[in-house]
């Protein structure tokens, strides 16, 4: 065998980056390119602007973005710049795109005309009718407030915080591993279009996964947790700072050590109430109600990708089709402090507007820009609703067109104070299902959770730890079934990354959950075979 | 950036920008740089009109720091720009060599003996006609495959995407041996569905290639148009165990299951540690159950780089790879460096993506024929892994499930969720067909990773008739 450092820093439990020396000095995080401010933003975008309507367009748009991404890991940093210079067009019904990394007016003119280009192949004799929901034009810089920019701390002191928590963590008893991967990242953008519109944005995100394993080598058994606190939000490195990331640990590590001792028992297939935590709710919400309700998929756009929704007939069920039980309410907001999707502008200059989703079960909007907006224009004149897109255009940079992608959603939570012990408290039998994975299928109609944590509940307490469980469900079954949801304060708040559109384009957006009791769902084996 | 008319980066060009970062940075140490300059467009279409047409640039310069030759536990730094101007690339690498320099005195190095890269030259996967396809021919064809659609009253939507990528690898080691590696990839993919509009039935169809010419747009559409037609108004069966066909892009959801598991897993991620089929006290990092017997004696799973079809031109490592030789593996994949060292030859570097799976070459049709009741499977979704070890997983059917009686086909079927493991399925095999490619793109726009990774995934395999498929449930989806 061939014996060199990796297998002693492997054997002593000291890995990477936190055994070696780190500098002292030096603006390690200055970024690689340092004058995009000075860059005249408004001029290149405006060039392009005029470049394609000199070309034709009746609308156009132009996007710049400057995206810096900061990976910390314990072997080393990885650290990504990319800029990207997009225009979109709009000739005659059709829709053109032209992007490159390059920001210049000479690059400008290039990808106004290029965009109309594209868009001009497709005329060739049908018309295509395209209405855009009407903007209140508005102009401006608006930046995500943070209080510690990730991207001035300096390097040390990450590592320092990365290694004084993982050395705390591996005191506790029967720990064998701890993963702590902060990622953090900033997106400047700017954004112009034909109706006059220009608008600046500096967009921040920072958070964590953060994992850990427990093995008893007495028993040979093994558990693991996660510190499920951080997300990715819209926040600086306070984030990790001003909250008590320990005691956050401390508890996820009571939990899992109680698993370490939970009697395993396989699941008695058949129907089980079900309580299901913040995590899984969210999870659930955001690949079921939120995937299903993107005015694209519901119109048949992501048909050769992602799929299309089980809301198949929107002009017949907005409004009226009942897509749970009368507890559940569900809103739309791109601004709330904090929140992942915050932002003052989408990506079609639109200032993103709070709206109900679901309310009292029934299916009341979709997520929309402006064309898709129009598209259901009927539903919103007959209901007395605004006309206009409700802000969910987004795509990860300039290089990229801008899509539907999903909001910040709420899951209205009771007005009671109901927090997830109390709702297990309640229960004289039944099933917790902890951090599920959920897998739903190309309409999310059906899906099946697996993996996480399965309990079996007795009585108020969890009695033993259910193997290779999952919960098999429609989906609107699943939340006609709702039962009780928990109060204001049981609220949790995860940032997840969902992908649409070819190419694959990948975002992230918010939930905010309470935890949710179930009557009556399938539970399986899924290692089951027919 | 680029020069005036010009749309990609040249070879010549490329090194200029490698040279000039190199030049900024400490003449020492080990180095690895890769620039990749790529063009596409790609055209999309919905409800039977071109709903987006985009033409994209995109470069990424990836320069890549590391100690020793385990990225496992030694440190490595890596910085990723798409701007290559001076100011730009100066900051890339005094980015990469500020911690280059205060790391070194305190990081001993691994004793490691560098294998040059082999001088021999993969299959040519480079295609002008794919790179200067124009975008009004693909919009002709499109107007016409929507408006047979709109015929039939029934929705189109498709995407079609040419592209182009160049890279250049730099690679220096400890002792200052520099070396090259240039490569020229071009990509073309089309793939359709075709609805009908209360969605009563669903089909697509799919391929890609290095070569337009063998990605016919109109074909494609018009054979998912057809199949959509056989597929309306499905029925529901009981799930259960059934025969089943399973058409190419059936058969390589599973090999590409089976397939990823012979690459070393990553020990760092979560719940890693390699992991090469199965637990077995004797299986340690470089050996596990190779030259067991794994499944059907009739199947042998290769790489031959110099195929155009499976071949690439990135692949540093131009000699072909038996995985599975008549049933028994006989080959890993590898994506650390540092078992080059360690291994013999015979179990190669890196990517399971591409690869062709044959044995057979029975005609689809007679494998329908002889079959007595079975289901006829075009695509097998979204596999999730139930467990590791026994590469259980479950997924959807999708876009076509037929139901085969007395040697016919007689309906079409709700799509069921199946639960299955490759292992199991190829070890129940009845027929095997006559391989093709499949579809199978890659995000070519950005290819990252390490400097050795393969940028291609280009997959053959045959249609295979299975026994004793698992079907758990219905679903709701159509």
């Amino acid at each position: 065998m061939r014996y060199s450092r990796r297998h002693i820093l492997k054997n002593t439990g000291i890995v990477g980056v936190g055994a070696i020396a780190v500098p002292t000095r030096g603006a390690t995080l200055a970024r690689v390119k340092n004058y995009i401010e000075s860059v005249d933003r408004k001029a290149i975008v405006n060039r392009a602007i005029e470049a394609a309507i000199a070309s034709g367009a009746s609308y156009a748009d132009a996007r710049l973005s400057h995206n810096e991404e900061l990976r910390v890991a314990r072997r080393g940093p990885t650290r990504t710049e990319h800029m990207a210079f997009g225009v979109r067009a709009l000739y005659q019904g059709y829709w053109g795109f032209a992007a490159s990394p390059v920001w210049s007016e000479v690059e400008a003119a290039r990808l106004g005309a290029a965009a109309v280009a594209q868009a001009k192949a497709n005329v060739l004799g049908r018309a295509r009718q395209v209405e855009l929901a009407p903007l209140d034009v508005s102009n401006g810089h608006w930046e995500t407030p943070v209080k510690d920019n990730p991207f001035s701390i300096h390097n040390d002191e990450m590592v320092d915080f990365n290694q004084g928590l993982t050395s705390y963590a591996m005191s506790f008893k029967f720990m064998k591993g701890f993963w702590f991967r902060p990622k953090f990242l900033r997106n400047s953008k700017a954004f112009g279009s034909s109706l006059g519109q220009f608008t600046t944005q500096i967009l921040y995100q920072s958070g964590a996964e953060i994992d850990f394993g427990l093995e008893d080598k007495s028993t040979g058994r093994s558990a693991s947790g996660k510190v499920e606190e951080f997300s990715p939000a819209g926040l600086g490195f306070e984030y990790f700072r001003d909250r008590p990331l320990r005691e956050l640990f401390r508890i996820a590590y009571e939990e899992a050590l109680e698993d370490l001792k939970m009697p395993l028992k396989p699941i008695e297939p058949g129907r089980h109430n079900v309580l299901i935590d913040q995590s899984g709710v969210g999870t659930l919400l955001n690949q079921s109600i939120g995937a299903a309700t993107e005015v694209d998929r519901v119109f048949g756009f992501e048909a050769n990708t992602g799929g299309t929704s089980y809301i198949n007939d929107p002009h017949a069920m907005i409004g009226t089709l009942r897509i749970g039980s009368q507890l559940l309410n569900v809103s739309c907001d791109r601004s709330e402090v904090g929140s992942v999707g915050r932002v003052r502008w989408d990506d079609e200059g639109v200032q993103p507007a709070k709206y109900e989703l679901v309310k009292n079960g029934v299916l009341t909007n979709l997520q929309t820009n402006r064309e898709g907006a129009s598209w259901i224009k009927d539903y919103y004149q007959k209901s007395g609703q605004e006309f206009r897109s409700f802000g969910s255009a987004n795509a990860p940079s300039a290089l990229d067109v801008q899509l539907v992608h999903k909001a910040d959603m709420h899951l209205m939570p009771d007005k009671s104070s109901l927090t997830r012990d109390d709702l297990r408290e309640s229960m004289d039998s039944g099933i917790e299902l902890r951090f599920p994975n959920a897998s739903l299928d190309f309409q999310q109609s059906t899906g099946m959770t697996t993996g996480g944590r399965v309990y079996e509940i007795h009585k108020g307490k969890r009695i033993s730890l259910l193997l290779d469980a999952g919960m098999l469900f429609r989906t609107s079954e699943l939340w006609s079934n709702m039962t009780q949801i928990g109060g204001e304060s049981s609220v949790k708040y995860y940032g997840l990354e969902s992908s649409k559109g070819q190419q694959e384009q990948k975002t992230t957006s918010a939930v905010f959950v309470p935890p949710v009791m179930f009557k009556e769902m399938t539970f399986v084996d899924v290692k089951r075979k027919a | 950036m680029y020069k005036k008319g010009e749309r990609i980066f040249s070879e010549e060009e490329a090194r200029k920008i490698i040279e000039e970062t190199v030049s900024y940075m400490v003449p020492e140490g080990r180095l690895a740089i890769k620039l990749t300059s790529w063009l596409g467009s790609g055209q999309s279409w919905a409800r039977n009109r071109a709903s987006l047409t985009s033409n994209q640039r995109e470069i990424t310069l990836y320069v890549h720091r590391q100690f020793g030759y385990d990225s496992r536990w030694n440190p490595t730094i890596q910085a990723i720009s798409n701007q290559t101007d001076s100011e730009s690339l100066k900051g890339i690498a005094q980015y990469v060599d500020f911690y280059y320099t205060h790391w070194k005195e305190k990081i001993p190095p691994d004793i490691v003996v560098s294998k040059p890269y082999s001088d021999a030259k993969g299959a040519e996967v480079w295609a002008d006609k794919t790179f200067d396809r124009s975008v009004v021919e693909n919009a002709t064809a499109i107007e016409e495959l929507t408006r047979l659609s709109e015929a039939d009253n029934l929705m189109s939507s498709g995407y079609v995407e040419t592209s182009g990528c160049k890279a250049l690898h730099y690679s220096r080691d400890e002792w200052g041996r520099t070396e090259w590696l240039w490569g020229e990839v071009t990509q073309a993919q089309c793939s359709v569905t075709v609805r009908h509009p209360s969605g009563s039935g669903s089909s697509w169809a799919g391929k890609t290639s290095f070569d337009i010419d063998r990605v016919n747009i109109r074909e494609i559409a018009s054979l998912a148009l057809d199949r959509c037609k056989k597929s309306l108004n499905p029925v529901r069966i009981e799930p259960g165990r059934y025969q089943v066909v399973l058409e190419p892009s059936a058969t390589a959801t599973l090999a590409n299951l089976l397939m990823s598991a012979l690459n070393r897993l990553d020990p760092e991620r979560r719940g890693g540690g390699p992991v090469f089929l199965g637990k077995d006290e004797l299986v340690n990092r470089l050996r596990s159950k190779l030259d067991l017997k794994l499944i059907d004696e009739r199947i042998n799973i290769f790489h031959e780089p110099t195929d155009p079809i499976v071949g690439s031109h990135f692949t540093p490592l131009h000699k072909r790879v038996d995985y599975i030789k008549n049933g028994i593996l006989t080959g890993l994949a590898d994506s650390y460096l540092e078992h080059l060292n360690e291994v013999s030859d015979d179990h190669p570097v890196y990517s399971t993506s591409s690869f062709t799976l044959s044995g057979g070459g029975v005609p689809i049709d007679e494998m329908i024929s002889s079959s007595k009741r079975a289901l006829l499977v075009a695509r097998l979704e979204s596999p999730l892994a139930l467990d590791r070890e026994s590469l259980l997983f479950s997924g959807f059917t999708r876009d076509g499930l037929w139901l085969i009686e007395n040697g016919v086909i007689t309906k079409a079927v709700r799509n069921f969720r199946w639960t299955e493991s490759p292992l199991f399925a190829l070890n129940n095999i009845e027929q095997i067909g006559i391989e093709e490619q499949v579809f199978s793109p890659v995000n070519s726009r950005a290819p990252l990773g390490h400097i050795f990774s393969n940028s291609l995934s280009n997959v053959v395999v045959p249609p295979l008739k299975v026994n004793d498929f698992s079907f758990t449930s219905t679903i709701d989806a159509v």
